[in-house]
């Protein structure tokens, strides 16, 4: 029986595909990121939405950490992982980043304007698969991730507002993530 | 002796660097880590993986679309423009039937669909085929294709996202923007047509040789 296929998972197109986005994104050449973008800008932008929650703001981090790493470099390889994923990471520190410098401003912002965050896109079956995930971990793990992933805090912070060793915390985040990989791997979901 | 930071595996560090966890001091030795051992890079890049699985997804507004693409777009000046035009010379010199090119060379957001193709016609025999329509708003469309099967390259007029199957798989989606979107498939399975759909409507179908 041949494998299954679906659009996303398309066995060798997509991957072809992708295969010279990334070669194009390593090399530095203008046109891969503007198709990185293009293929990947509701996972961006959601990315850096969920952490600003305000538009305008998330859409310039978007922006300037594609400008950022096509004009001055980044430490992407193919031995590293997906595009994607890279992508999405560097979005996620850009946009903790200008949430710590904002600080109290944005705090005060959003409180102002609520109607700023959106509902996000996402489908329901979508938002009860990350439940479900979420699920899996104990309740110490998910408050860790809650706080570093939501959160933004570094895991000393962490530590100390749950009153917890450092290397508690450390390890508490690291068995978080792999737990999470082993599930969304086990349901056929790795990027 | 002091021991670099840089010899060190992050282990456990490796998560809380995806995380974004680490302060500023522990994320550059990891970073500089990461630089040059593959192991670890491998583990970042699968917790980031994982991380990004959980992204709610959201429609930027096309405010944004117009500044990437201003950001990115070829200079007149500089070598990075002077590749689109040569892969659109070539396309519209091997193939008299694909008029469209013709219209609209600006290539650059297809060009890596193009890239593959141009540079897989130049090293191959190929032929090629008209899609013909099965619905009235089929777009026009071509197949070329390697004889010996290794490749096969698929252009369509048209702004809508069509997928395209062939030898009982879904082969992918059609990419690019504006009126044009191209497929390139490596190494495709055997098969003796291909059809092009709007979603699970067929809009129109070409015979071909994939051995």
């Amino acid at each position: 029986m041949p494998p299954q296929s679906t659009i996303e998972g398309s066995p060798s197109a997509v991957t072809a595909q992708e295969r010279v986005v990334e070669n194009g994104f390593v090399a530095r050449e203008a046109w891969a990121f503007e198709a990185a973008y293009q293929a990947f800008k509701s996972a961006l932008f959601g990315a850096a939405v969920g952490i600003l929650g305000d538009r305008e703001d998330a859409e310039d981090a978007v922006h300037d950490v594609l400008a950022r790493l096509w004009q001055r470099g980044h430490a992407y390889s193919t031995a590293r992982g997906t595009l994607r994923s890279f992508l999405i990471a560097c979005v996620r520190n850009e946009a903790l980043s200008r949430r710590r410098k904002s600080g109290n401003r944005l705090r005060i912002e959003q409180t102002m304007r609520p109607e700023t965050v959106e509902p996000a896109d996402e489908s329901l079956a979508d938002r009860d698969r990350i439940a479900r995930a979420l699920e899996l971990l104990g309740e110490k793990q998910r408050e860790a991730i809650r706080l570093s992933y939501e959160e933004g805090l570094p895991y000393a912070e962490i530590a100390r507002r749950l009153n917890e060793p450092a290397g508690t915390i450390k390890s508490r985040l690291s068995n978080a993530v792999r737990t999470l990989r082993a599930h969304f791997a086990a349901q056929g979901e790795t990027w | 002796m002091v021991n670099d930071p840089r010899n060190e595996h992050l282990e456990e560090d490796a998560e809380l660097y995806a995380l974004g966890a680490l302060p500023d001091t522990e994320r550059a030795a990891a970073e500089a880590h990461v630089a040059q051992c593959d192991a670890c890079a491998r583990r970042v890049g699968e917790a980031e993986g994982t991380l990004a699985s959980l992204v709610r997804p959201q429609t930027p507004s096309s405010q944004l679309d117009r500044r990437v693409r201003a950001t990115f777009a070829p200079r007149s000046s500089s070598a990075r423009a002077f590749y689109p035009l040569v892969a659109a010379a070539l396309i519209v010199a091997l193939l008299p039937g694909a008029f469209f090119w013709q219209r609209d060379r600006d290539l650059r957001a297809s060009d890596a669909v193009n890239r593959q193709a141009v540079a897989a016609m130049i090293g191959s025999h190929f032929l090629h085929s008209q899609f013909v329509k099965i619905a009235p708003d089929a777009p026009p469309a071509k197949a070329i294709f390697a004889r010996n099967g290794a490749w096969l390259y698929v252009i369509a007029v048209t702004g809508r996202d069509l997928t395209l199957t062939g030898g009982g798989h879904v082969l992918g989606k059609l990419w690019g923007t504006g009126n044009e979107r191209a497929i390139f498939v490596e190494h495709p399975p055997a098969t003796r047509s291909l059809t092009l759909s709007d979603g699970s409507r067929v809009l129109a179908r070409v015979a071909v040789a994939v051995p």
